[in-house]
């Protein structure tokens, strides 16, 4: 594999290898039950890694073939991990419909606001266009899934350490590479000759990280759905707008202090 | 180049931030088991410590002492006025933190929420957070003249009751509107998922 560094071979190696685990736990706690996006997820990123290893070993690293190879097997795995990220969120939220209603309509408008914007800087930059999507891409998913998370937060809702850290590990890495995108390659070091090194070097190292974390969690069972109470419907629609109300006035009240402080002339 | 650099790298910086508050442990969270009684208790009887709030946060007693001339004790009764207002102030947060709590609850349990109404409760809890926190600054940093002072504790006297009135009301439905939806008898209950 000419033109890969020592470096780069050890860590690209060492993700394999904890891919595998990942993958063999997988099977053998039978997470596929609960967890079918991402099983697939892994298994995509394992075949990634199997097709690319010939292609570097006979056309080298740096070669028009490799780069194609590449990017055509990366946006299937960009995809695997939305689909296995989105149906991660289902999974964790589906105790809490209401809730996940309410998540499905922060990751649309993530995305319709994030891909416009990098749509229009792609189209814009003709050499960097490839890098700009990909960055675009991983904030699109960092955005939309930081601001779910958030949102279970906001609710109080406790959702399974496993979910959790799976979904936390997703934003992590979409965080890093966004992070590596825009200062790396994008901006500093593209008068820097190993800057590809440096950013594949990174990026890989994330995701090292998030491969470890995500050992540890898949060790344990993933909770099954359980039997929490429920509101109807009518309930929350009479509920909501009086509390709002009650609220506001509250709000006013204060609001009207504020208003007798200030100078009178 | 370099704005890009820095509107995205904050960007990025508060992506993390978010990332790493929203995976702290919650202090209470809603397993599926939300404290349903935590939501009937009514909140304090400040209607009952009213009139004795009232009676110490008078402007008489420091007009008196001010004729008096005892500017000491002028000064010092100012000061414990504003910590009992300050006092005062808190619970009216955490109380208005009790009701969105509520709602929130109920939010998190109902099989379809209202993004207008869920964001509507977001902004209101902000400007009183705002509105708050400039209240503890100015009475805080001594920005609030005397006058003001009882002005503020009969204004905070009455958004207690309404508070209080709040609180009975809203925890007793929310409650019950959970508990009816829960029973097995009830088409609306555990089988929506």
């Amino acid at each position: 594999m000419t033109g890969l560094s020592t470096f780069l071979r050890v860590i690209w190696l060492a993700s394999g290898v904890l891919q595998l685990i990942i993958f063999v736990l997988i099977l053998w706690l039978r997470h596929y039950r609960t967890l079918p996006a991402f099983a697939w997820y892994i298994g995509l990123n394992l075949a990634q890694a199997i097709v690319l290893v010939p292609v570097y070993s006979h056309y080298g690293f740096v070669s028009a073939a490799a780069f194609r190879a590449y990017w055509a097997t990366q946006v299937i795995t960009m995809v695997a991990q939305m689909l296995a990220s989105t149906t991660l969120l289902h999974r964790a939220l589906e105790d809490y419909p209401g809730i996940w209603e309410l998540s499905w309509r922060v990751i649309w408008l993530a995305i319709v606001i994030v891909i416009g914007y990098s749509w229009a800087t792609a189209n814009s930059k003709d050499r960097w266009g490839l890098m700009y999507a990909h960055r675009g891409f991983y904030l699109t998913f960092a955005v939309a899934f930081v601001a779910c998370l958030l949102l279970i937060r906001h609710y109080a809702i406790a959702i399974d350490p496993v979910y959790k850290v799976l979904i936390a590990g997703f934003c992590l890495y979409s965080c890093g590479n966004f992070l590596t995108d825009t200062l790396l390659k994008s901006q500093f070091m593209e008068h820097f000759p190993k800057y590809s090194e440096v950013w594949n070097a990174s990026d890989l190292l994330i995701f090292f990280a998030v491969l470890v974390v995500w050992v540890v969690a898949l060790r344990h069972p993933v909770r099954q759905s359980t039997q929490v109470p429920r509101a109807s419907g009518i309930a929350y629609e009479e509920f909501a707008p009086q509390l709002n109300a009650r609220l506001r006035e509250l709000n006013d009240t204060l609001r009207r202090f504020f208003r007798r402080q200030a100078p009178q002339p | 180049m370099t704005s890009t650099l820095i509107v995205f790298s904050i960007v990025a910086v508060l992506l993390i931030a978010a990332l790493i508050w929203a995976l702290r442990r919650p202090r209470r969270v809603s397993h599926g088991n939300f404290d349903l009684e935590s939501l009937e208790q009514p909140g304090r009887r400040h209607a009952t410590y009213l009139s004795l709030i009232r009676r110490a946060t008078s402007n008489d007693d420091l007009v008196f002492l001010s004729k008096r001339g005892y500017k000491k004790l002028q000064a010092r009764l100012h000061r414990e006025r504003r910590k009992v207002v300050l006092i005062y102030v808190d619970q009216l947060r955490s109380e208005f933190e009790r009701l969105t709590k509520m709602a929130r609850a109920v939010a998190a349990l109902s099989p379809s929420v209202s993004f207008r109404q869920e964001f509507e409760r977001a902004q209101l809890s902000f400007e009183f957070l705002a509105r708050y926190y400039a209240i503890r600054l100015a009475f805080g940093w001594g920005f609030v003249p005397i006058a003001q002072l009882s002005q503020l504790s009969q204004m905070v006297s009455q958004l207690s009751i309404q508070m209080e009135t709040s609180m009975r009301e809203f925890g007793e439905r929310a409650a019950a509107a959970v508990q009816t939806a829960s029973s097995p008898l009830d088409g609306n209950g555990a089988g929506i998922a």
